[in-house]
């Protein structure tokens, strides 16, 4: 009887330790979320130490709007983009304690881009998930769960909460977890940070003459109340650890008067430069630049915001003549890093060659590209790649045009309405 | 404090430990005031109510089985002295006594309950009616009601235990703390069973050891729940949720798969509910009873209410259908249908009768909602139709020849019978009798396939890979709902290797963890049955 008792007693002990291996297991393979994002903040945590000179930090436009494979190879600089799509002013405060860990970069070049949102936007959880959902634990992200996240925190401290359902995708998951793995061991292929884009020319670009000049347009607008204070703090941390090797950007776009959105967005940006003035630090806005850096709103953006890979090349080297050579900023690696920056050129190489490949095709859906096609480019599975582009191309635009079409009928049926009415 | 929070287990786990280490008279005080404890974390305010019925049936029950004892005693003494008469009419004079105390009792706590549930309701559709005719300040202010954690389960199970004293079935407890442990016994609060005190009083208040065996088995059902509840219910219920919603823009098929889905996410919620709540109080040796059955192996409508909520029927079997037969009103009409219409419908009228109100009070015990009152009326109508045309059926199965003791004839049972259950889901689910009506009429159509099968399958808001693990959560359920026909599972799991058992406990709390529905993002589903 003693001795059923102690073996009911160690099953019941093995049962929880199985719930504990369950979640441990769940834990590992599921906190992805498999995106750009994830890839290029946990490579972040995997470079070499004190091999990144250049930090940039923002969103979208900087990851789209800076090669830093291009850079190094043809001007010596190294740099990386924690950037993560629609990244608010919150951010940048615990990205730079996070990279200080391990990097000295010489300079931080930090997007404005996040200054013209809303109060909503300036904590919404998506955007901070993206950066501090993809930190490995450390006192900096918990500090970053402390000050930045608004509302409940458990879930960012205890990420199995929010992401276990991944697990689910048994196949992604895997290969995610393998590439996390592969990443951290072998410190390779790390610095693809600005591979991340459409192989598209602009399909909303208006002409030319259309184009605003922007060194006229000094409209200035408040910041929304969070974001204001996002950025009073963030500048007020600079000065107080006295980080000055800082200069803050807004990435090159066009505007015209018909976008009344994006004029506001910029407004708000003046407003932001100005607080930037305010506490001794340079700017650049590069939106008046447009001529000089070489854009053409059609064949070098993918969008009205964004460049592809023939405007980040031109951006790239705009950059590094403008602002980095006259700091005389150059980089030192050894014979392994040197090896390893070298893949990541060839790589990079790969990826600008399809890219411009399908951008002149002209092709009538969205070609994104991002880590998946480094996967498919070096295991020669580019056609599986193209295809599934193309298949999800078809249905967003049937899906497109059955909205279109329900649209037409609302608006058919409504004029009816109206007409039976009158009658 | 959900079910399927840390603050719960926490809570859970302490109590179990507590429990063994309390002095072994003093365990039962202990799970009181671990009950009392649970209540008040759940809500404070509605204390009042619950010990309301405590206090209210406590004292119901001394009187009543004081005035039986006073009854036998007197009878016993005054045998030679009274005549045959005077003992009647002293019995029925004390059996009035008896009766208007247990009316009071019920006036006043189903009244709570009545008024608590059912007051908004009536005051509603009252208003509707004579908003055309009366002015609006003379109409039926809305109120803004509660109601309290488990009113429904543990009023009905408090009247249990003193409408069996008025029967004599049982002893009135004289503890006034053990009365208040078998009306709070905080497991049962969300979704019951509704225990009956004799067999309750004696696990609750009894002293007992360690038994890490049932610590094990308890575990092992609460795990089963667990599943049942976080990986099935509550992500079929996001598909569920979307096609109800929006049954007008989605194609039959999707309409009948996500009818089909509603079965299995009340079933599995409810039961799984049901599960945790008996394997919690298994760890504590408490043996509660089954509340279903594997319902939707069922070959008659009948059948499935004998395995569906089991606990309910069986109440209102003891406690509505019983009585209502035996009214000398229902005897004097099951007579005049033997006398006009002939033995079988004489015999069976009446229970159709009772049936069709038991089902209505099923119907309307879920909640205020015509849609309640329809399906309870429903289920009230298929089970006595089919008690009434039993001989009919059995008349066609022997002139057609069908073996009904085949296979394919109890598949066909089966099959006839989920589809019966799977129209009374409709009704109870949608949103009005409209709604039900509409996706009843668009189930039909299981083959119409969606125009545009993408912008269809994004409207359910559910993942690619869900098409596959659906599928797969439901097949487990399916094989082990089987294996529970034939076997007791966990006895059968017992009789493997441990090596064995580990695997299963290890896939069983991997499909929980990882396909489970908590955490933020997700719309986690209350208990369906807590609103009730």
């Amino acid at each position: 009887m003693k001795s059923k008792n102690m073996k009911n007693l160690i099953e019941i002990i093995a049962m929880i330790a199985m719930f504990c291996i369950a979640i441990l297991i769940v834990g590992k393979f599921s906190n992805h979320q498999y995106s750009s994002h994830e890839v290029r903040v946990k490579n972040l945590f995997n470079m070499p130490t004190n091999t990144i000179d250049v930090a940039f930090i923002g969103a979208s436009e900087m990851y789209t709007g800076f090669s830093p494979e291009y850079m190094w190879k043809q001007h010596g600089v190294t740099s990386y983009n924690i950037a993560t799509a629609g990244a608010h002013m919150g951010l940048p405060e615990n990205q730079i304690k996070a990279i200080l860990k391990t990097q000295k970069p010489k300079l931080y070049v930090i997007s404005l881009n996040g200054a013209q949102y809303d109060d909503d936007r300036a904590v919404a959880e998506g955007y901070t998930r993206m950066w501090l959902d993809n930190m490995p634990d450390s006192d900096i992200r918990e500090e970053g769960i402390n000050t930045i996240v608004e509302g409940d925190k458990t879930s960012y401290r205890h990420r199995i909460l929010k992401y276990h359902s991944n697990f689910i995708r048994i196949k992604d998951s895997y290969k995610m977890t393998m590439r996390e793995i592969k990443s951290s061991r072998d410190k390779r292929l790390l610095t693809i940070s600005g591979i991340d884009g459409q192989a598209n020319k602009n399909k909303k670009a208006f002409p030319k003459y259309k184009a605003l000049d922007m060194n006229k347009y000094t409209k200035k607008v408040p910041l929304a109340p969070k974001t204001e204070k996002q950025l009073h703090k963030f500048l007020k941390f600079l000065k107080d650890e006295k980080i000055d090797n800082v200069l803050f950007v807004h990435m090159p776009m066009y505007y015209s008067d018909k976008n009344i959105k994006s004029l506001m967005a910029k407004a708000r940006v003046n407003t932001a430069i100005d607080i930037c003035h305010e506490y001794g630090f340079e700017t650049y806005d590069f939106s008046k630049d447009v001529k000089e850096i070489g854009l053409d709103n059609k064949d070098d953006f993918y969008n009205l915001g964004h460049l592809n890979v023939y405007g980040q090349r031109k951006m790239t080297d705009y950059f590094y003549n403008k602002v980095i050579k006259p700091l005389e900023i150059k980089s030192e690696l050894d014979e392994k890093n040197t090896k390893l920056w070298q893949e990541n050129y060839d790589l990079y190489e790969k990826v600008y060659k399809w890219a411009t490949a399908k951008i002149n095709e002209e092709l009538p859906y969205p070609v994104h590209y991002n880590y998946e096609l480094v996967d498919h480019l070096q295991n020669g599975t580019i056609q599986e790649y193209e295809d599934f582009l193309k298949l999800k191309g078809d249905i967003m635009n049937k899906e497109r045009e059955s909205h279109k079409d329900k649209k037409m009928k609302k608006k058919d049926f409504d004029k009816e309405k109206k007409k039976d009415k009158h009658k | 404090m959900s079910f399927n929070t840390v603050a719960f287990a926490i809570f859970v786990a302490s109590v179990i430990c507590l429990y063994y280490l309390a002095p072994k008279k003093y365990q039962w005080v202990f799970l009181l005031i671990a009950s009392y404890f649970f209540y008040a974390f759940a809500s404070v305010k509605f204390i009042p109510f619950i010990v309301t019925t405590t206090i209210t049936s406590y004292f119901a029950a001394i009187m009543i089985d004081n005035n039986h004892k006073k009854e036998k005693l007197v009878l016993a003494e005054k045998k030679d002295e009274f005549t045959k008469e005077e003992k009647k009419n002293f019995k029925n004079i004390e059996k009035k006594k008896r009766r208007r105390i247990l009316v009071a009792l019920l006036f006043v706590n189903f009244g709570i309950l009545a008024f608590l549930k059912y007051y908004n309701f009536f005051a509603d559709n009252i208003n509707a009616l004579i908003k055309p005719l009366v002015h609006q300040t003379a109409t039926m202010p809305h109120l803004k009601l509660l109601l309290p954690l488990g009113i429904s389960f543990y009023t009905f199970q408090t009247m249990s235990y003193v409408i069996d004293v008025y029967w004599k079935k049982i002893e009135a407890e004289r503890n006034l703390g053990k009365v208040a442990l078998f009306v709070s016994f905080f497991p049962q609060m969300f979704l019951g069973p509704i225990g009956r005190f004799k067999d309750l009083s004696g696990q609750l208040f009894e002293s007992r050891g360690l038994d890490v065996h049932n610590i094990k088995f308890g575990l092992q059902l609460a795990a089963w729940g667990y599943f049942k509840k976080m990986v099935i219910a509550d992500r079929v219920g996001i598909i569920v949720d979307s096609v109800f919603a929006q049954h007008g823009d989605m194609a039959g098929s999707t309409v009948a798969i996500s009818v089909f889905l509603y079965a299995i996410q009340d079933y599995t919620d409810f039961s799984g509910g049901v599960d945790i709540v008996r394997g919690i109080a298994q760890t504590m040796g408490i043996n509660m009873a089954e509340n279903f059955k594997r319902p939707y192996f069922s070959r008659t409508v009948a059948e499935f209410w004998r395995r569906w909520h089991i606990s309910l029927g069986a109440w209102m079997k003891d406690y509505v259908f019983y009585p209502f037969a035996l009214t000398s009103g229902m005897k004097k009409f099951s007579k005049f249908a033997r006398n006009h219409c002939g033995d079988a419908i004489g015999k069976t009228l009446p229970i159709a009768i009772g049936n069709i109100l038991v089902f209505f009070l099923i119907g309307i015990w879920h909640g205020a909602s015509w849609n309640y009152i329809a399906w309870g009326i429903y289920y009230g109508l298929v089970v006595g139709l089919g008690g009434m045309l039993k001989p009919v059926f059995e008349w066609m199965n022997n002139a057609l020849h069908i073996k009904t003791t085949s296979r394919l004839f109890i598949l066909w049972q089966i099959l006839r019978t989920f589809w019966l259950t799977c129209v009374g889901c409709i009704i109870f689910r949608a949103a009005s009798l409209c709604d039900a009506w509409q996706i009843f009429e668009k189930s039909f159509y299981f083959f119409q396939i969606p125009h545009n099968y993408v912008g269809e399958f994004l409207k359910l808001k559910i993942d690619l890979n869900d098409v596959f693990a659906i599928p797969l959560i439901i097949l487990i359920l399916f094989v082990v709902d089987l294996m529970q026909e034939r076997m007791h599972v966990r006895t059968f799991l017992e009789n493997r290797s441990t090596a064995v058992r580990l695997l299963v406990y290890f896939i069983g709390f991997l499909l929980i963890v990882s396909l489970g529905m908590y955490g933020p993002g997700f719309d986690q589903n209350q208990f369906t049955y807590v609103q009730f």
